[in-house]
């Protein structure tokens, strides 16, 4: 079990798989695709320009160095965090003031917020990989990744 | 933060619970960025103008606003509408549409439905403090005018436009305004948006400084745009023409963090390949929004000729207006050109036969959001459409 101390943006607990990316990421373009209209596919990554592409966010520990694009990030989050469908948790490089809001306005006006942590560090990503369990304690910054034993199938990072 | 006592009174509800919100939002999001105080704000933009028929949170929002009766306190205009006339599709996508238009006019918004605000209704000066939304309009007006905004979310924006104030940090102070990654050019034809896709993805979230070269505020717009689409980019400065930036020395107080050469063969590399570019089934022009100006200087290819493939202009709908009026918009119409006032990314992303490659754009930000779709230059744009005069065909 690997220990990693990250500075908390908004706090929260969370005990999830990561999925982790080296590329930053453009929510926008990735979660307001024709195909995102099935309830299903919500979280799904359709952005061409990425190597996530067809991958879910859902329900993941999302690990990638900041969000880039649109500012209808902001709604796009607002939307997933609040209505459940979101990550468990973003851990970021930089955290970027379109990712915050959109957390920081489902915490605001509906009560349910994701943790968001900032671990600025490039080892962030030799720590974690995708399909790790990520665990995220509340008030601490604590970021603990266990590795599962066998490896996981059509991982990215 | 510290607050002014009419303003904690806001945020402990002397204007209501919604009001209190907004200042809460507020609030919360500058302390999390350490902001030390609200400032007021000369203008707000709203980019949250379409309605996704899948998403609902942030329109519940603004409804709740509107049912408290709460208004702008400063001028305030608006992003596009979606082609919801345009395409059957589109009707079904932007179910809602019409509800949340009225919405937001009934928050006291002036509806000009443009992403090139600055260009006309909501023209800031070199200093003004912005709460604006639309990555493509707050890096236009921080770079090109040197008006400082933060990159603020859709609902954020609204936050802004209510209450009048924005928390003090990131590009708003002076120490987050210098130049972090010095940009050199190699290049012999200037492509301006592809150069921003690329500028983008190596500056990501910092400030780039390119060298010396007499971009067009066209120019500036269209790269900017693509910068904030492949990258967070909220500020970019060119070395002896944006306002702040009159020496490489001034605006590098520091060494750069990276210097990086941008050279030909990687601009004409974002450029889709000409049997790409031939299999495309039409062309859209402007996205931001195409200025009077650039639809004038573009449409002036159009005179006298007929499209050999069905091309589409995107204009503000008060440009539209001025532009079907002139003789050079009369003529691309007698060309075949279709003139059009919403976005092309909604108008276009759900066409028959979704996810084919379609689309040829010079748009690098349509390039980077709109699915099956391809870049090519603005000569490569017009010779697909056929109205680039011989002598200037380029393949590439």
């Amino acid at each position: 079990m690997i220990s990693l101390a990250a500075n908390i943006i908004v706090d929260g607990t969370c005990d999830a798989p990561a999925l982790v990316t080296r590329q930053p990421i453009n929510f926008t373009a990735a979660l307001c695709k024709f195909p995102n209209l099935l309830p299903s596919k919500r979280g799904e990554s359709h952005d061409q320009h990425h190597e996530l592409f067809g991958q879910r966010i859902d329900g993941t520990v999302l690990v990638f160095p900041t969000c880039v694009g649109s500012t209808y990030t902001g709604l796009v989050l607002l939307e997933l965090v609040s209505s459940g469908r979101g990550p468990a948790a973003l851990v970021v490089q930089k955290p970027d003031p379109l990712l915050v809001s959109g957390v920081i306005l489902s915490e605001v006006w509906y009560a349910k917020c994701i943790p968001v942590l900032a671990y600025p560090d490039e080892d962030l990503f030799s720590a974690i990989r995708t399909g790790d369990r990520v665990c995220i304690e509340q008030g601490t910054g604590k970021i603990g990744v266990e590795r599962p034993t066998s490896p996981v199938h059509g991982s990215v990072g | 933060m510290e607050l002014t006592a009419e303003q904690r009174a806001d945020l402990n509800g002397a204007q209501g619970d919604v009001m209190a919100k907004c200042m809460q939002t507020l609030v919360r999001h500058g302390d999390t960025f350490n902001a030390r105080r609200l400032l007021p704000i000369k203008s707000a933009h709203l980019a949250g103008t379409f309605k996704i028929v899948f998403y609902s949170a942030y329109y519940e929002l603004i409804h709740r606003l509107v049912e408290s009766g709460i208004k702008v306190k400063v001028p305030t205009t608006l992003d596009p509408r979606p082609g919801c006339r345009f395409r059957f599709q589109n009707r079904f996508a932007f179910w809602g549409q019409r509800r949340l238009e009225e919405d937001l006019e009934a928050l006291g918004v002036l509806p000009n439905y443009s992403c090139v605000c600055y260009s006309q209704t909501d023209t800031p000066q070199f200093g003004d403090i912005l709460g604006w939304g639309e990555s493509s309009a707050i890096i236009y007006a921080n770079s090109v005018v040197g008006a400082r905004t933060n990159r603020n979310a859709i609902m954020i924006d609204v936050c802004h436009a209510v209450t009048g104030l924005t928390p003090e940090f990131g590009y708003l102070l002076d120490e987050n305004r210098v130049g972090q990654v010095h940009i050199k050019l190699d290049i012999e034809a200037m492509d301006a948006p592809a150069l921003g896709l690329l500028i983008g993805r190596i500056a990501v979230d910092r400030v780039p400084v390119l060298d010396h070269y007499p971009f067009t505020n066209v120019e500036m717009k269209n790269m900017g745009a693509a910068m904030a689409a492949s990258g967070a980019v909220a500020l970019f400065h060119v070395v002896g023409l944006t306002p702040e930036a009159p020496t490489l020395r001034a605006i590098f107080p520091n060494e750069p963090e990276e210097v990086h050469t941008i050279t030909q063969k990687d601009l004409d590399d974002v450029r889709a390949s000409t049997d790409l570019q031939r299999d495309t089934a039409m062309v859209a022009f402007g996205c931001p929004h195409m200025t009077l100006e650039e639809a004038l200087e573009v449409g002036r290819h159009f005179v006298g000729k007929r499209l050999v493939k069905p091309a589409a202009f995107h204009l503000v709908p008060d440009v539209r207006d001025a532009f079907m009026e002139h003789e050079i918009g009369k003529a691309c119409v007698a060309a075949g050109v279709e003139v059009v006032e919403h976005c092309p990314l909604s108008g276009l992303s759900l066409r028959i036969g979704l996810g084919k490659k379609q689309v040829l754009t010079p748009s690098g930000k349509l390039y980077y959001y709109l699915e099956g779709c391809e870049y090519g230059s603005l000569e490569d744009a017009l010779n697909v459409c056929g109205v680039l005069d011989g002598d200037r065909k380029k393949t590439p």
